[in-house]
């Protein structure tokens, strides 16, 4: 992703493979995650890097698609672009009519289009490209097709000729498909056709679709209202910083080290939310955003197909019994079957582990919070042990348990602005480890023994 | 009660106090007695109108010391109303204005961050709390605790009103506020008062500060937190389509109908908190009170300055024997007996100027006296007080920061647990 705001290439032209190795060889560096077949599968694909790029008529993103596969020859890395996807998804839904493909992310609204090149939305649609094109190459029909392996195996400059020229000859195909479709679709009278199995399917698909819709837009209130608190904690930092300075004593002491705990606090939550704000790969936060809305999609596009399938049952229950429309009654039964038994249990596993991930970060968010604020109180109630054992760690001040009535060793002039300092740090544990380093902790356990 | 009660002499004043440690053992009211507000009640005045109802608060007094004389029943009990609060709140700011007054709590809901007003049962309660700590206040400061109105306001049913009002402070709290709203240039303020002063105004800011801040934060978490009474609806929804995930979904869907629960609770324990902070907020206030009366009462010495050195120098006019203008005007007849005349009325009111400077410089100096002490102690108790609420909100956080990390612990275990 470092890619995108670095190069804008003019030419859209990667003739050469070896050509683009150069600026490329970065790319791969800076994606150390090399491209591993999973056990049971004779394939890989990642789309990842995306990047700018200028052509004659018009500015758009590419995105690089990595392969690796068992069956055929693929290069290193190729560069698509949104277009192609949808020709992909296309030719899919044209080439198996009775299986949804899986969805791919939206096109732009017209608002969206100012946003169009902005990090947090392009890396939702790197992400959203990467499950879209995994789906198909674990799935075991369209893997095999001549779509996906045209997809991902032309050179660049090739595959605008065949997508190009396809697309012309695709409008018709899809206008024949919708004429052919619709009238099989025609509801004839009378057969309303009852077929409990797919109408629980339908149902149950529904119901999903409608559950990941609801869940994509909690999680994006829920990380919203994660970066809001955490500004607001931000700026009760100030608040107490400021007061700190100005109080003295044990009030302004307290209130340094409210300070320092609200700081930590808004890390945690600062760190939770922030995925989904453009931070280059660290994506977590808005993966739910971009991986929830197609499964939602393809979810409904399933239905559909069960529709489908009710309407050919309905054709062939109230038509004349014949052969072809038994046939093809078939073939749609089990297309469907076939393809929902393969793709709701692997939906459940990607929400699952969606959900994982949520809660993963949540734990860390809260994880963050509780230190950040046990700490404040360690700072605030220790008195003036406080600003002694400040360069030591914490354990070392449980183990020496220190009697509540000490006299400060070092001066405490210069107190609130050390704990201040300490507040301004960005995470509680980089500050103690960092200062832990220059002193000698033992030192100062000797001397306030002597003391106390 | 006493009929010779004048709002400037306070009765039974103890005996003098020289330094802090004197202050602090000092005897007080509640050393020999309990004081709590134990219950509110909602009266009407007749009419049935909202604006006309009105709370009334029971103040339970305990005699602690079976031989304290001065209470006059073993347990009594009374009905008062805020207004009734202010009032004394009030008589004793203009009766005592050497003391850092403690403040009642606030009469409009200040750094609300949802809709309440002031008939809201939890804003009731929470009042009840702030006038109870205003009277435990009043009863532990060795001065304003034996004052005979404060006595009669927690023992005296009937009449009060009727012996509060005639003690006449209504007149000089106005007095005191008309000469307050003109702004005090001194021409040599005392320094440690000023700088007092500065740091009530610093504390205020601070303190309101720091509410607002907190206000916002509570409000934002509070939002989040209901957030995850959806992801429970949705969740339980979700277990009834779901076979195997069901049973992780229902399990999980129950964590976050608790994580949303849970803020209820803190909100109410900040709010407790945040109310301890307003009274400090208010006591910046007073403590800035004390600043002016202080400064009222140099710039009266200052007066009383001026006015001499405007004396000394009309009589030596007069000496001199240039008349006033009206004598030049109309001419005199015998010049030397008027300039006499003159000359013994300018020294007679000579005379009263110095009095009266010795006067305000005596009552400067003793206010100053009191004053010091008074700040003195104040500065500690905040530092104390402001520690512990700071450090309560502290406590609270990690509380709260436990429980959902809990919570959410849970969830990812029902989540993983899920096939």
């Amino acid at each position: 992703m470092a890619s995108e705001s670095s190069s804008a290439v003019l030419d859209t032209n990667d003739a050469d493979v070896t050509d683009t190795e150069a600026p490329s060889v970065t790319d791969e560096a800076a994606e150390s995650i090399p491209l591993i077949m999973e056990h049971g599968y004779d394939i890989a694909v990642k789309v990842d890097a995306p990047m700018k790029q200028l052509s004659t008529m018009e500015t758009y993103v590419t995105y690089r698609v990595r392969c690796v596969c068992g069956r055929w020859q693929a290069p290193p890395h190729v560069r698509r672009r949104y277009n192609h996807f949808k020709v992909l998804h296309k030719r899919l839904a044209a080439t198996h009519p009775f299986i949804a493909p899986p969805a791919l992310p939206p096109l732009h609204s017209a608002r969206q289009q100012l946003d169009r090149y902005s990090p947090a939305f392009v890396a939702i649609r790197t992400l959203a490209l990467d499950a879209f094109l995994n789906r198909i190459a674990k799935h075991p029909i369209f893997t095999h097709s001549e779509d996906f392996r045209i997809f991902l195996t032309t050179p660049d400059e090739e595959l605008d000729k065949i997508f190009k020229s396809e697309n012309s000859a695709l409008n018709l195909w899809g206008l024949s498909s919708a004429l052919y479709g619709s009238t099989e679709n025609k509801p004839t009278n009378g057969a309303r056709v009852k077929d409990p199995e797919f109408i629980a399917a339908a149902d149950y698909l529904l119901s999903l679709q409608q559950k990941l819709t609801t869940l994509c837009a909690l999680t994006t209130k829920l990380h919203k209202g994660c970066s809001g608190l955490a500004t607001e904690l931000m700026s009760m930092k100030r608040t107490c910083d400021a007061w700190a300075t100005q109080a003295g004593g044990a009030a302004g002491r307290a209130a340094a080290a409210v300070g320092a705990g609200a700081a930590g606090a808004a890390g945690g939550a600062g760190g939770g939310a922030g995925g989904g704000a453009g931070g280059a790969g660290a994506a977590a936060g808005g993966r739910p955003a971009a991986l929830l809305p197609p499964l939602a999609a393809t979810a409904a596009a399933h239905v559909d197909k069960i529709r489908h399938r009710d309407a050919v049952h309905a054709a062939y229950v109230a038509g004349n019994n014949t052969d072809e429309l038994h046939n093809r009654l078939e073939q749609a039964s089990e297309a469907l079957r076939s393809e929902l038994s393969d793709w709701i249990p692997k939906t459940r596993s990607e929400v699952k582990k969606l959900l994982l991930q949520l809660a993963d970060r949540q734990v860390q968010v809260y994880t963050q919070t509780l230190q950040a604020w046990e700490n404040a109180l360690k700072l605030s109630t220790e008195a003036d042990y406080g600003e002694i054992f400040k360069t030591v760690s914490r354990n070392a001040v449980h183990n020496l348990s220190p009697s509540k009535s000490g006299t400060p060793i070092f001066g405490t002039s210069t107190t609130e602005k050390d704990v201040e300092d300490l507040a301004s740090s960005d995470t509680e544990k980089q500050d103690l480890s960092d200062i832990e380093r220059d002193r000698d902790p033992l030192r100062e356990f000797s001397d306030v023994d002597l003391s106390s | 009660m006493s009929t010779e009660n004048s709002p400037i002499k306070p009765s039974r004043s103890p005996s003098v106090i020289e330094s802090l440690e004197d202050f602090e053992s000092q005897d007080t009211l509640l050393k020999h007695v309990d004081i709590s507000i134990v219950e509110s009640e909602k009266r009407a005045n007749g009419t049935l109108h909202v604006r006309d109802h009105y709370t009334v608060y029971l103040i339970d007094l305990k005699v602690t010391d079976p031989d304290y004389k001065l209470v006059q029943s073993k347990i009594s009990t009374i009905w008062r109303r805020y207004t009734e609060f202010e009032q004394i709140h009030d008589y004793l700011q203009v009766t005592y204005p050497h003391v850092v007054i403690p403040p009642l709590p606030e009469k409009r809901i200040l750094y609300a961050w949802r809709k309440s007003d002031t008939t809201d049962p939890e804003f009731v309660e929470r009042r009840r709390a702030g006038l109870e700590n205003f009277l435990m206040r009043v009863a532990s400061h060795p001065r304003l605790c034996f004052d005979d109105q404060f006595i009669s306001f927690l023992q005296q049913e009937h009449g009060w009103r009727e012996t509060i009002t005639d003690s006449g402070y209504k007149l000089h709290a106005e007095n005191k506020l008309k000469s307050l709203s003109v702004s005090i240039r001194l021409k040599k303020p005392d320094p440690e008062i000023e700088s007092v002063k500065n740091y009530g105004k610093q504390l205020e800011t601070s303190l309101g500060n720091f509410l607002y801040t907190r206000s916002k934060i509570i409000e934002k978490s509070y939002a989040l937190c209901k957030l995850h009474a959806s992801y429970g609806k949705l969740f339980s929804e979700w277990s009834v389509i779901e076979k195997d995930m069901g049973d992780g979904l229902q399990k999980a869907g129950h964590y976050f109908d608790s994580i949303a629960d849970s803020i209820d609770s803190l909100a109410e324990d900040e709010e407790q908190l945040a109310d301890q902070l307003k009274e400090y907020l208010f006591y910046a206030a007073a403590l800035q009170q004390l600043c002016s009366n202080h400064e009222a009462l140099q710039q009266a010495l200052e007066n009383a300055h001026d006015t001499l050195n405007n004396r000394v120098a009309e009589r030596s006019r007069a000496a001199a024997g240039k008349g006033s203008l009206m004598s030049r005007l109309f001419g005199t007849t015998e010049p030397d007996l008027a300039r006499d005349v003159a000359t013994r009325a300018l020294d007679a009111k000579l005379a009263a100027d110095t009095h009266a400077i010795h006067h305000a410089r005596a009552a400067l100096q003793e206010f100053n006296k009191k004053a010091l002490l008074e700040i003195e102690h104040f500065q500690k108790q905040k530092d104390k007080d402001l520690h512990e609420s700071l450090v309560g909100f502290i406590t609270l956080q990690v509380k709260a920061a436990k429980k959902n990390l809990q919570a959410w612990t849970q969830i990812k275990e029902c989540l993983q647990n899920m096939p």
